[in-house]
């Protein structure tokens, strides 16, 4: 179980170093000179060479590249992001203070596409080629096709303007995540409902399945017992999967709620070319990618005896 | 009994004629924009600002008075001028990568494989959004951010058949006979991987529309006065109470050319891969 787990951590290990090779790569290609920019925005003469040059030695900007990227991972892995060239924060403060309501956001998307997804699923496989299963296949077809935005304001015509039931944005905890969460996870919610349905049919036709029947079980915990958990596993592995995607959605759907998370943040660094903030955005969401993937390899172990006891 | 069979292969293949006729459709509107449209798509009369659909302009006519339907046509140029070659490039870099990394194993597959499951680390839309925060908006941003950020996806589903099929029995016998390796990339290799590269580029070009009407939404396209579909629908939010088509319309041939291609690419699927005939 520990050897899994140390396997696991070890295989997510390279791919942290790539993304944060990538994220300073970001930073090393948005050109310009920082050492020119800054002793020249003291006055507004040309800066003199030996200024600049006194810059770059003292900011290290003349090591030799792998030397840099050294130095830049050593300030990331202390929370040193640099700072934002629009703002002058400190880009971590930037990205931390917004990211809380971005993963609040994103994992309520996929709690209701869990909740939506799994019941369905399981309701689709259970009446397979009856009318409620061509239903639901046309759903899931329709709603891979619709943009997310678009989902998004048409909820808020007819949740907000309309029918007044919900507010049409701003932030919490009560009505408000409600329509955000729903146009984001409307995708996922169809692509979990396929995959339980296909894995319920699956696990189904199994023969450890046919012995919980034949030993007598009732059909109801044979379903709960011993198809259900298995037939999760892909859904689970889909759902950890999608929670960066969850984030990257997140980043249009929160513009239209006027949700106060990353997206702002990004957008505006995007607009601005404001590649420190950018950095540390891949950095970030690359980390949350490692820890999602750890947690849904944690979770095989709930779920998978062949994992806890192999 | 042959009834049901037949009954049910129609079924499987009218979402497949539903789905490149909507895509020919698109692609036709696409091509004949300049034939076709009414009036130029970028041409301002303020005096006929924000009609309803009417004898002079089918769809009406949005806040300063373009023609909708004119616009609608020139989007669908613009989002399959850039989605088509998006997709291509997609395919042709993922199928080389693929090739490349299971055919010649070793180091090359584990440095591509490394920056494969690196990029999965990174959503499409964030590693667009990055490249796009360097090199700025605009339709050629727009198409390096989104090849950059498509086609790990797509070498990831091809290198995996690709080392299956480089143990097999005929590929050892093309190199006993002494076949070069691009012989038999060109020759064994790419004709087992074609299958599954036309539907996944099908299925792709969907993603692409998708993300490509997200982006301009966001004001990251190409340039206004432009016409984009996600734009366009940017543009007719604030009228919406009174304008509703303003927004409605742009969303409904996004979705429709989206269900075109997914349609297409899951009969294709269905067709050319027997195993998922049963589910």
């Amino acid at each position: 179980m520990t050897g899994y787990l140390v396997k696991r951590l070890a295989a997510l290990i390279p791919t942290l170093v790539l993304v944060s090779m990538l994220a300073f790569g970001f930073t090393e290609l948005a050109g310009g000179d920082p050492a020119r920019e800054a002793a020249e925005q003291g006055d507004g003469d040309l800066a003199s060479d030996e200024l600049v040059a006194e810059l770059r030695s003292r900011w290290g900007l003349d090591d030799s590249l792998p030397v840099r990227y050294v130095r830049w991972l050593a300030g990331a892995a202390q929370g040193d992001l640099g700072e934002s060239y629009l703002s002058g924060r400190p880009v971590a403060d930037e990205l931390l203070a917004k990211y809380p309501a971005t993963l609040l956001l994103a994992s309520t998307a996929l709690i209701f596409a869990s909740l939506v997804g799994i019941p369905l699923g399981v309701l689709v496989a259970l009446n397979s080629d009856s009318w409620i299963d061509h239903l639901g296949r046309v759903g899931a077809v329709s709603i891979a096709a619709v943009p997310g935005f678009w989902l998004g304001l048409l909820l808020i015509v007819l949740f907000a303007e309309v029918l007044g039931l919900l507010p049409a944005g701003g932030f919490g905890l009560d009505g408000h995540i409600l329509l955000p969460a729903a146009a984001l996870g409307a995708l996922p919610a169809a692509t979990v409902t396929r995959l339980t349905r296909a894995s319920v049919l699956e696990v189904q036709a199994l023969d450890y399945v046919r012995t919980a029947q034949a030993k007598g079980l009732g059909p109801g915990l044979v379903a709960r017992r011993h198809i259900l958990p298995n037939a999760l596993v892909p859904s689970i592995t889909f759902l950890g999967l999608q929670f960066g995607h969850m984030v990257g959605g997140a980043i249009v759907i929160e513009s239209i709620f006027a949700w106060p998370g990353v997206g702002q943040v990004v957008l505006t660094a995007v607009s601005g070319r404001d590649i420190p903030v950018i950095a540390g955005f891949v950095l970030l969401s690359g980390l949350v990618y490692v820890v999602v993937n750890l947690a849904v390899d944690l979770s095989y172990l709930v779920l998978d005896p062949r994992v806890r006891l192999g | 009994m042959t009834s049901v069979v037949s009954a049910k292969r129609f079924r499987r293949h009218w979402t497949g004629f539903a789905g490149s006729a909507i895509l020919a459709a698109f692609i036709l509107a696409g091509v004949l924009a300049p034939v076709i449209a009414p009036s130029d798509p970028n041409e301002v009369d303020l005096t006929a600002d924000l009609l309803g659909p009417g004898a002079q302009h089918w769809l009406g006519t949005d806040v300063v008075g373009r023609d909708l339907l004119s616009r609608l046509l020139y989007g669908a140029r613009s989002t399959l001028g850039l989605a088509i070659p998006v997709a291509l490039l997609v395919t042709a870099i993922g199928i080389v990568a693929g090739l490349v990394a299971g055919y010649f194993g070793g180091w090359l597959d584990t440095v591509i494989s490394a920056v494969l499951n690196a990029l999965f680390a990174l959503p499409g839309l964030i590693l667009s959004l990055a490249i796009l925060a360097l090199l700025g908006p605009g339709t050629f941003s727009l198409l390096v951010a989104l090849t950059a950020s498509g086609w790990a996806g797509f070498a990831r589903v091809v290198r995996g058949p690709v080392t299956v099929v480089r143990q097999s029995g005929y590929v050892e016998a093309a190199l006993a006979a002494g076949a070069s390796d691009f012989h038999i990339l060109r020759r064994h290799l790419l004709p087992n991987i074609l299958g599954p590269a036309v539907v996944l580029a099908t299925l792709d070009l969907g993603s692409v529309v998708l993300s490509i009407a997200a982006l301009s939404f966001l004001g990251l396209g190409d340039r206004p006065p432009a016409a984009e579909w996600g734009a366009m629908l940017n543009d007719g939010r604030v009228y919406f109470r009174l304008h509703p088509h303003l927004m409605v319309l742009p969303g409904i041939c996004i979705f429709l050319l989206v269900l075109g291609a997914n349609l297409l690419g899951d009969s294709l699927r269905d067709i050319l891969d027997p195993t998922t005939y049963r589910r």
